[in-house]
């Protein structure tokens, strides 16, 4: 099932708004879209998932490790939610 | 407690630390008695810059072997241990050995060995949040703010040390006079370098904890340099503000730690 690019960054944002700041959070998604050449073609599961471990690994400086598998366990979950 | 409670709990602290120094310095000190002063001074001090090094070296345990981030929160934690240790020997001397500590005293052996601590945490901080991504301005700005700062710090450091140099004292004394500034001065290179890296990251809670520890680092090294220039001035009427400064430095510094020990561990 595909998915919104717009839909999708408004969806984890939310999720990672808390610790970074909603500009921070929207702005780092949307690079992270462009890096994996996510061009506003609605996403596949598996690009959804890339973007999440994306977003995942450049929280790991703010947060750790392990924190960082939380809220990628929550962004896993807002995913979910979408489809 | 919950989170917010503690919060508080340390604003009251800050309070009770730094508002005897200021009803010594606004002329109300025969309200509270000098020894207090001394007293609750000293406890706060070390209470917070033994806090901040022993929540920044259990940050550090959030992160892998070989991280940058790791190794940035043991420096950080290395440099608050330091400062801790110097405070610990002024404390002895203030409160226990007549009121006055000599300068130099031991207590600056730590201090001193502080700050390169310090400065390489920032500057770790600062790679490890550009390597990630997070950079907060472009490579050129970076440049920028690498020239600029230390250029605005000699310009300032210049009208500092003037006195500095010329008041009469030991040369070890001197050496040290100058020597704070400069550290602290080279210090604001890495502040200012994660200044712009986190606040683009201000709405969040990494943001606060950052601006909250910046913060005092930055009260901190303001804090230094007005007390060697006017101790070079031989003006000791402003110690009570700069002694109320560095209580509220170092709150700020064991807020800003803590809440982002806080992340990495609730």
């Amino acid at each position: 099932m595909s998915m919104e690019l717009d839909t999708v960054v408004e969806a984890l944002a939310r999720v990672v708004e808390p610790y970074v700041g909603a500009t921070m959070a929207r702005s780092a998604l949307k690079v992270h879209g462009q890096k994996l050449g996510l061009d506003g073609a609605p996403l596949t599961a598996a690009q959804v998932e890339a973007l999440i471990t994306r977003v995942g690994s450049g929280l790991n400086v703010f947060l750790g490790r392990e924190k960082s598998e939380v809220v990628v366990g929550e962004l896993k979950k807002a995913a979910a939610g979408l489809r | 407690m919950s989170a917010g409670q503690r919060d508080r709990l340390l604003d009251v602290v800050i309070a009770v630390g730094a508002l005897p120094y200021l009803a010594q310095f606004l002329g109300a000190g025969g309200t509270v008695p000098p020894r207090l002063v001394t007293w609750t001074g000293a406890l706060v001090k070390l209470a917070f810059l033994g806090l901040t090094a022993a929540w920044a070296l259990r940050a550090s345990r959030s992160f892998e072997a070989g991280d940058m981030a790791r190794t940035a929160w043991r420096l950080l934690g290395a440099g608050f241990l330091g400062f801790f240790l110097g405070q610990l020997c002024l404390s002895v001397y203030q409160l226990f050995l007549g009121g006055t500590a000599p300068f130099p005293s031991v207590g600056d052996l730590f201090f001193v060995l502080a700050y390169p601590f310090l400065a390489l945490a920032l500057f770790a901080f600062a790679r490890a949040y550009s390597d990630a991504g997070y950079a907060g301005a472009s490579a050129s700005t970076r440049r920028v703010i690498v020239v600029a700062a230390p250029a605005l710090s000699a310009l300032v450091a210049y009208v500092v040390l003037k006195p500095i140099v010329h008041a009469p004292a030991s040369p070890l004394a001197t050496a040290l006079n100058i020597a704070y500034p400069v550290l602290d001065f080279v210090l604001l290179i890495p502040c200012a370098l994660l200044v712009h890296t986190t606040l683009p990251l201000r709405g969040g809670a990494i943001g606060k904890a950052w601006m909250t520890l910046l913060a005092g680092l930055l009260v901190m090294c303001a804090a230094d340099i007005a007390f060697a220039y006017f101790s070079a001035l031989g003006q000791q009427s402003l110690d009570p503000l700069l002694n109320a400064m560095y209580v509220i430095s170092y709150g700020l510094m064991a807020r800003g730690v803590r809440r982002q020990h806080r992340l990495l561990t609730a």
